[in-house]
């Protein structure tokens, strides 16, 4: 029931390796459905790229249900991050980057379909958003509405045992046909900025999914030259969702 | 705009810290009320170690420790320079990643953390040290800034896009050789294609009294040490004095990066800000 692509690319100065953000997406396996999620590591942080794949992958799995209280799946993702970056010894001061913890902002979008049509739910930690679209009309934009509520120090999850994590959380209906644009922040912080000025930045991300990579890849470059949009890791998830296939005869 | 250069290790920025050692920093520090009968030497190393420590926990990520600043303390008394112990000895500035790797020795010390319960719990944590307090001699606060000029124009000269270096002086008393006016304005002059070099002041005060923070005019103080200090100070960047606003500092357009009488606590915060990256990438 969803067709998607995912562009992603680190910061101009950075290599592959060193981008943060990090996707994932899977067949919902508790339902007919499809869960998607990106998450973007904290610059200030260290091994937030590692947190922020295992907090989608978990995520898009089923293995971190974000309702679940109290919140012992989070526990255990961050039980694991812990095993995993203390390994191998570390200097002074990666110990105490550990110790200071590793956060990442965060977004789901569950898709589900029932006999009476499609459903969309979201839950979101930070300023990563996602953009619901019918045809050119905006249907919504979450979890922030306007460049004045991308806030300058976003919330994230943390990987610290214990830390709260305050999810914001919305849902509506879908249908076949709609798209969803999940991006993260300086590409939503772009988006809302061209909207308030009255332009088509949803229409112009259609495009350049359909373009493919190069032409993403250019354009990103372009606008980073233009000051347009901020010099961050980028990545941009487009999704359309689609009639459920009829499943094949037994 | 000025002051808006991306930070990265292609373009890094700079930090250079001038520390006055003379024999009047064996004072103690602080008002009656916040006191700790620690000497002014002393404290001013911690807090330094401390924000040097901090500037290198900004810049490590999961592969070591990135280039976004070289990192220089000069010290003056009867002499002046460079001030780094240990292996760093001699070098007036250092790329961050060579002072991760090479503090004079790492003590373990205890400090108050947040439990994540609303309380706080004790915890050791690792304190690396790269430089000891001195106190003796004189103020050659002229050969202090003639060496910061020295050191830096080989530094713009190298990074002419780079956002500009910060130079952070930390004093507790007069010059004893000569007015320190031209060479301050002299190291000022220095900059890049982003901005002039700031130069920001910081008197520390061995008496009770009142404390003047930021001032955008004529500090309306009798001290002419005070205005001398106030006039070669730099005017503070607008993204550093919203900082500033937010933590409870009154610092309106034109206030400049000087601090009279200052309190560690005050130190503390203002280099905290000053050093506080708007745009690091």
């Amino acid at each position: 029931m969803a067709t998607y692509r995912v562009l992603s690319l680190p910061k101009a100065g950075s290599s592959v390796r060193e981008n943060e953000d990090a996707w994932s997406c899977r067949q919902d396996p508790g339902s007919v459905g499809w869960r998607f999620a990106l998450a973007d590591g904290a610059t200030e942080s260290s091994f937030a790229g590692l947190w922020a794949t295992m907090l989608v992958r978990a995520y898009a799995q089923g293995t971190w249900r974000l309702d679940e209280e109290p919140q012992w799946q989070l526990e255990n993702l961050r039980r694991r991050w812990l095993t995993v970056v203390s390994r191998r010894p570390l200097p002074w001061y990666a110990e105490e980057k550990v110790r200071l913890g590793a956060y990442a902002t965060f977004l789901g979008l569950a898709l589900s379909a029932n006999p009476h049509g499609h459903r969309w739910q979201a839950a979101a930690v930070g300023d990563t958003c996602l953009f619901h679209l019918r045809g050119a009309s905006l249907l919504a934009s979450f979890p922030c509405a306007s460049v004045d509520e991308l806030p300058l120090r976003p919330e994230a999850v943390s990987s610290r045992p214990g830390a709260g994590t305050r999810f914001l959380r919305a849902e509506g209906d879908c249908r076949s046909g709609d798209r969803f644009l999940l991006v993260t922040d300086a590409l939503a912080h772009w988006c809302l900025e061209r909207a308030a000025q009255g332009g088509r930045p949803f229409a112009t991300l259609v495009r350049l999914t359909s373009a493919g990579p190069r032409a993403f890849a250019g354009w990103v470059g372009t606008m980073r030259r233009r000051g347009e949009l901020r010099n961050d890791d980028v990545t941009l998830i487009a999704l359309s969702c689609q009639e459920p296939k009829p499943c094949p005869p037994s | 705009m000025p002051y808006s250069a991306e930070i990265s290790r292609t373009n890094p920025s700079c930090f250079l810290f001038l520390i006055d050692q003379s024999g009047s920093m064996a004072d103690p520090w602080g008002s009656a009320r916040s006191a700790s009968g620690e000497s002014k030497a002393r404290q001013v190393a911690t807090i330094v170690n401390n924000l040097l420590r901090n500037i290198v926990l900004k810049c490590s990520k999961d592969e070591g420790v990135r280039n976004y600043f070289d990192v220089g303390v000069i010290g003056y008394c009867d002499e002046v320079g460079p001030a780094f112990g240990g292996p760093l000895a001699g070098r007036p500035l250092v790329p961050v990643a060579d002072l991760a790797d090479a503090p004079l020795r790492i003590e373990t010390r205890r400090r108050k953390v947040l439990d994540g319960a609303g309380g706080t719990i004790e915890q050791e944590v690792k304190f690396p040290v790269w430089f000891d307090p001195v106190a003796h001699g004189g103020t050659p606060m002229c050969q202090a800034f003639a060496q910061a000029r020295e050191v830096l124009s080989g530094w713009t000269d190298a990074h002419p896009f780079s956002h500009p270096p910060i130079v952070f002086h930390v004093t507790d008393g007069e010059s004893t050789d000569g007015d320190p006016t031209l060479a301050a304005e002299s190291l000022r002059h220095l900059g890049t294609s982003d901005g002039d070099l700031m130069l920001f002041n910081i008197h520390i005060s061995s008496h009770q009294g009142r404390e003047l923070s930021f001032p955008a005019q004529d500090p309306g103080v009798e001290d002419p040490y005070a205005r001398l200090l106030h006039g070669i100070s730099s005017e503070l960047p607008d993204a550093m004095r919203s900082h500033l606003e937010l933590e409870g500092y009154a610092a309106p357009p034109g206030a400049r990066g000087f601090i009279f009488n200052a309190e560690p606590a005050a130190l503390v915060s203002f280099l905290d800000i000053g050093t506080r990256p708007a745009n690091l990438r």
